[in-house]
């Protein structure tokens, strides 16, 4: 087979006669200069960067916390840390790895890479992502800070209850725990939004959905996995923080509460996350592996259907972390069928890459090296999870240090392997500087062994009797000769990891400007000049293979009018950041928008968010709402469309629209906006969801419904605001279609009249709930109770407050036939509030009649 | 592609060796999953010796697959022989070993499941010790169960606090101890012996030192232990011993323990009518000798910082009174 590589910065770009303003072009895409500049910059390639950097800080700082703790353990009976140190460290190590490396490190890859990777200029959604990163940082920063008040949590990473309530840790430090994580988890949930939009909606003209890479697949469906995952966490961390701070009862056994249903919530999460942290880098194995043995993926369907296939099943497997919690034996065959047949996607995806590999030419580059020594350790990590899914073996050595051996081999070799092959890998095109082979050789050599010598030992010392989280064990067990060798492999993957960071310094200092597709790689990133521009390709590529630097001599399209389109797009807009979506399935144009530019907004909500939650946990609550008020309104902002940039542009993008027939929407994408709209309505349907399942399983084994001794909850009240908040959507709907037909003259009354029964289910929905005959601290099902009328409460403001927007602009005389995005998000909007509120008060005030009580 | 071989080969002594080790470390006898002296634990081990026997197969079988992949001659290829190894490695070879696995899985858990039992534990977990409640034969212990040999018992675990988990690797695997809730099992020790409890599930500062011992005994023998228990603790006649009765019953102790046959009766700590009688003090912690309950006694919280036992402050002669007494409850 041959290869044909474009050579350096091959692809098209505009022939410099041709260009009307070059200047204008690169300084709109340009940050702003100086230190503004940074808090205001929203683009991807700096964004991705400080998420990468980011996280790999808090790698270190995660890495060393683990070597401090198998320094206490090398020796038996050790007194190196206290207790409580000890479990302090343990904490913040399990922490720190899954919340704030490995997820935001992901979404930085993702961030960074996909935009060229899929041949477009930008992510769709580049304040978000802003958002994100800052969100980030500082729910992680929250978090440390416990450290300075020496209140740093020590609940384990899955914080099991009751251990974790206010009765046993009635101090701060799960405060800390528990809202600093909240933070960071929006981070992860809006990078999630970004990323799914950015694959489904922002790719190259051409590249039609058997063209996208596998990275971008393993994207997508981490992407939609994030949102399952975390919105059912962030629902648990705040009913725990209501059952710490407001005396809620979800998880206290003497008042009806239940201690298990945290463990269900948690692992509903937590096994998911685990699969999140490896698709997207088994997704960037599947990038690199090929390039280094010249060899196109064999099975891409395969692969990518196994990709989704893990993403579904992972929902189906929570309850094989609960083997031991007293599951009926029904439950624990079904969950370990589930458990076990994960081992058929993960069997595609190995067996493709060795498939690849037997028709391929290997170069041993450090960047494959660590993919061998990914396949290596994760080969035997899934064995050992193999072994787990089965039930009677998983009660043996489960909450043992097996476990911790197989955990780290699952996610050090599914994850920290493929990231340095990552890093090997894209460091010459994203920093410009290829770092050096031989100290790589040595970084992979020393990591590798030092990995195996620590977690080796550790499968036996569970056969052991060695328990997971013990600060200490005794002499003469048989766990001396294991824990000293792991602490002597642990200190040998610290120093592999140290002669990374050499290597970084080493050849930042010394290594010259980098070529621009130095390994001959296939994917469109790589066929952009190094350095990089911001926008990546001002003439966007036309796709017409999975391969296309291997495979396409020219990147022109085929037909006159897309060559056209791309010709009069690199010259028109130039005044403000523009980008095209294209259709799902085929990668047709379908819309030119403008990107929002630099913000201040998105640092300025994320601050106030982070305020808000420092003033929770010091119980500051004035400050907290006054915070989210902030939030709330620099949210608001954020979103408002800017302001036209030029005089003229209206005119030239009918004239565009006209002569290519893509709809141009200056005032931003309708796409991406409906798509996020869509998104987040997603989101809060799952965390409804997931309070109905609260709701269920607080209602198992209760033989009276509600309890007895309650008063009776008066339906009349709520019965009416449902029936309005009902009503409220309709005349929005009926509104979106008079203004597709371009008739403005009513929308007033419209968005009055819904704005009107919004308010008035508002009203009604809030005097029933202070009206209720119990309170939320009687038992848990006052809790739930509360907590579920609370947030279809919750909704229905913003519900309120998205109308209050629509009729802002209208009043502005924004909308028009082609623009009325907000208008068609609130109908969106206004029907969900409808149906939550409608299944709402059917299970609060049907439920305890249907089931007989 | 030589010096690529050669670091392959590399990799793979270093793997071997530490296999080689794990099964030198593995050779000495000790508390272990691998050394079954119970019908439950053995099942499980014949589970763990087919699956490390399939597993350790496929694990070498990928990996000189991936050698050849890497480092064979000829290089040319069909899709459809990519094809036939992803669906013959990914799909196919996965399938049969899952419904082995499966099949396996259900057949251990019916053998595991419910039956009949003549005695039952009730183990209730505390921070950071264990509560033992023998309700057919109605009596307290603390931190160490007996049991009969040849005879399934059935457990009943609950907390009084967190959640704590029961482990004792030799005869079973792990059972959760969830406050509000009872979670039981059975198991049944096939030969005499000590065995080591662990809890399994983080529960607190002190979760490495919240053991147990398990000691099974021909039925006559356990019969004989369980009649001893049933009874109140001895009488003190010595002058010495009945001075440290009445500083036990007269000081914070009665607060927390209970002694059968005294007016002590508080169930928030340990039960010690039969303390003497134990193998372990401080839930498995310190050998059960005078010199190492004095220490309990004076440094608790050195021992086990955190848990809720108090330093005992007294004179000395009425510490060696407190002592003599406790050593007698036999």
């Amino acid at each position: 087979m041959t290869i044909t590589t474009a050579p350096d910065g091959a692809l098209p770009r505009a022939e410099p006669g041709e260009q009307v303003d070059d200047d204008t072009f690169e300084r709109v895409w340009q940050d702003e200069p100086g230190f503004w500049g940074h808090l205001t910059a929203v683009q991807n390639t700096p964004i991705g960067m400080r998420f990468i950097v980011t996280a790999f800080i808090f790698f270190l700082i995660g890495g060393l916390t683990s070597l401090l703790m198998r320094t206490q353990l090398a020796v038996p009976d050790n007194t190196f840390l206290t207790p409580t140190t000890y479990n302090q460290l343990m904490t913040m190590h399990g922490t720190t790895m899954m919340f704030l490396f490995s997820i935001p490190l992901l979404q930085g890859i993702g961030a960074l890479v996909l935009p060229q990777m899929l041949g477009v200029r930008e992510l769709p959604y580049p304040r978000l992502s802003a958002f994100a990163y800052w969100t980030t940082l500082f729910g992680g920063i929250v978090f440390y800070s416990s450290f300075l008040f020496g209140l740093a949590p020590q609940g384990g990473w899955y914080a099991y209850v009751p251990l974790t309530g206010i009765e046993f840790t009635p101090d701060l430090s799960m405060d800390f725990w528990l809202l600093g994580l909240n933070v960071a988890e929006i981070g992860a949930i809006a990078g999630a939004i970004e990323l799914i939009i950015a694959v489904l909606k922002l790719r190259g003209i051409g590249m039609t959905i058997s063209r996208i890479p596998i990275f971008a697949w393993a994207m997508l469906v981490v992407g939609g996995m994030i949102l399952f995952a975390f919105t059912p966490l962030i629902v648990a961390t705040t009913l725990l923080e209501f059952d710490r701070k407001l005396d809620t009862q979800f998880f206290n056994a003497e008042t009806g509460g239940k201690p298990l249903l945290w463990q269900h919530l948690f692992w509903i999460f937590g096994h998911p996350d685990v699969y999140i942290q490896f698709l997207a880098p088994v997704g960037i194995v599947s990038m690199i592996l090929p390039v280094f043995v010249r060899r196109r993926l064999e099975g891409y369907t395969f692969v990518a259907l196994a990709i989704l296939a893990t993403g579904f099943l992972s929902f189906g497997l929570w309850v094989h972390h609960m083997y031991t919690s007293g599951q009926s034996p029904l439950t624990l065959a079904l969950f370990s069928a589930a458990s076990l047949s994960i081992a058929i996607p993960s069997g595609i995806q190995v067996f493709a890459w060795i498939a690849t590999i037997w028709g391929g030419r290997p170069i041993f580059s450090t960047a494959f090296l660590f993919v061998l020594g990914f396949l290596f350790v994760f080969v035997l990590g899934g064995i050992t999870g193999v072994m787990l899914a089965v039930v009677p073996f998983d009660w043996q050595v489960t909450d043992s240090y097996f476990v911790v051996a197989h955990f780290h081999y699952v996610l050090i070799g599914g994850l920290v392997f493929p990231i340095f092959a990552a890093f090997y890998y894209w460091w010459p095109k994203y920093v410009e500087k290829m770092l050096s082979e031989r100290i790589g050789r040595w970084h992979f050599g020393l990591f590798f062994v030092g990995f195996n010598v620590t977690f080796f030992p550790m499968h036996l010392a569970g056969f052991f009797g060695m328990a997971r989280r013990v600060y200490t064990y005794q002499a003469g067990i048989g766990l001396d000769v294991l824990n000293m060798i792991s602490t002597i492999g642990a200190f040998m993957t610290g120093l592999g990891v140290l002669l990374f960071l050499v290597n970084v310094v080493w050849t930042h200092l010394r290594a010259p400007l980098a070529d621009a597709n130095p390994w001959e790689a296939d994917t469109l990133e790589w066929g952009t000049p190094t350095p990089m521009p911001q926008y990546g390709f001002r003439e966007l590529p036309i796709i017409r293979s999975r391969h296309p630097l291997w495979d396409q001599q020219t990147f022109e399209a085929d037909d006159e009018p897309t060559r056209r389109l791309v010709k009069a797009f690199a010259q028109w807009p130039t005044a403000w950041r523009a980008q095209i979506t294209t259709t799902t399935i085929d990668a047709r144009p379908q819309e030119v928008f403008r990107v929002p530019g630099p913000s201040i907004w998105p640092l300025v909500s994320a601050v106030a968010l982070t305020a808000a939650t420092v003033a929770l946990i010091f119980d500051a609550n004035w400050i907290a709402l006054a915070s989210f008020v902030i939030t709330a309104i620099a949210l608001v902002i954020w979103q408002l469309p800017d302001s036209i940039a030029q005089q003229g542009d209206t005119e030239k993008a009918d004239a565009f629209e006209r002569e290519h027939g893509v709809a141009v929407n200056i005032e931003g994408s309708t796409v991406v906006a409906g798509w996020s709209m869509a998104l987040t309505v997603l989101v809060l349907a799952i965390a409804m969801a997931s309070l109905y399942y609260c709701y269920f399983y607080l209602r198992l084994d209760m033989p009276v419904w509600p309890p007895a001794g309650l008063g009776r909850a008066e339906p009349l009240l709520p019965g009416l605001g449902t029936a309005l908040l009902l009503l409220s959507a309709a005349p929005v709907w009926w509104a979106t279609r008079a203004i597709r037909h371009g008739r403005t003259s009513t929308l007033m009354i419209a968005l009055v009249a819904n704005a009107l029964l919004t308010a008035g289910g508002l009203v009604a929905l809030i005097l029933a709930l202070v009206w209720l005959p119990f309170g939320w601290d009687t038992n848990a099902y006052g809790s739930v109770f509360w907590v579920l009328l609370g947030s279809v409460i919750l909704i229905a403001i913003t519900a309120l407050v998205l109308s209050g927007i629509a009729q802002y602009l209208a009043w502005q005389g924004r909308f028009n036939v082609r623009y009325h995005q907000q208008i068609s998000n609130l109908a969106v909007y206004a029907s969900f509030t409808a149906v939550t509120a409608l299944l709402t008060y059917a299970l609060l005030y049907g439920g305890p009649l249907l089931v007989g009580a | 592609m030589r010096d690529g071989e050669r670091r392959l080969v590399g990799l793979r002594a270093i793997a071997a060796g530490l296999i080689a080790v794990g099964l030198l470390v593995a050779c000495t006898p000790r508390t272990s999953v691998l050394n079954p002296r119970g019908l439950a634990a053995a099942r499980i081990a014949d589970l763990w010796w087919v699956m490390f026997g399939l597993g350790t197969a496929i694990f070498i079988g990928v990996m000189l697959l991936l050698a050849l992949a890497l480092f064979r001659r000829q290089r040319d290829t069909t899709p459809a022989a990519g094809r036939r190894l992803i669906i013959g490695g990914g799909i196919a070879l996965p399938v049969v070993v899952i419904s082995l696995l499966f099949g396996m899985t259900l057949w251990t858990m019916e053998a595991l499941a419910a039956r009949e039992t003549a005695i039952t534990v009730r183990v209730t977990g505390w921070q950071w010790w264990w509560e033992i409640y023998y309700p057919e034969e109605q009596f307290y212990t603390a931190n160490e169960i007996h049991i009969p040999v040849g005879q399934p018992v059935r457990f009943e675990l609950t907390s009084g606090d967190v959640v704590h988990n029961f482990w004792i690797p030799e005869l079973h695997g792990k059972f959760d101890l969830i406050p509000g809730s009872t979670n039981s099992f059975w198991l049944q020790a096939d030969e005499p012996g000590e065995f080591r409890g662990i809890c399994a599930e983080f529960c607190g500062e002190q979760h490495a030192r919240m053991q147990f011992v398990v000691v099974a005994h021909p039925p006559d023998e356990y019969a004989a232990w369980a009649a001893k228990q049933q009874q109140p603790a001895a009488v003190p006649t010595d002058p010495l011993l009945l001075r440290g009765q009445q500083l036990f019953v007269g000081a914070a102790c009665v607060y927390c323990h209970a002694v059968n046959g005294t007016n002590a009766n508080s169930r928030f700590g340990p039960d010690l009518t039969h303390l003497a009688s134990r193998r372990t003090l401080a839930a498995g912690v310190l050998e059960n000798n005078r010199g190492n309950l004095a220490g309990w006694l004076l440094n608790p919280q050195t021992i086990k910082p955190g848990n809720k036992m108090p330093a005992v402050v007294l004179k000395s002669e009425e510490f060696q009174a407190l002592l003599a007494y406790l050593e007698s409850l036999e």
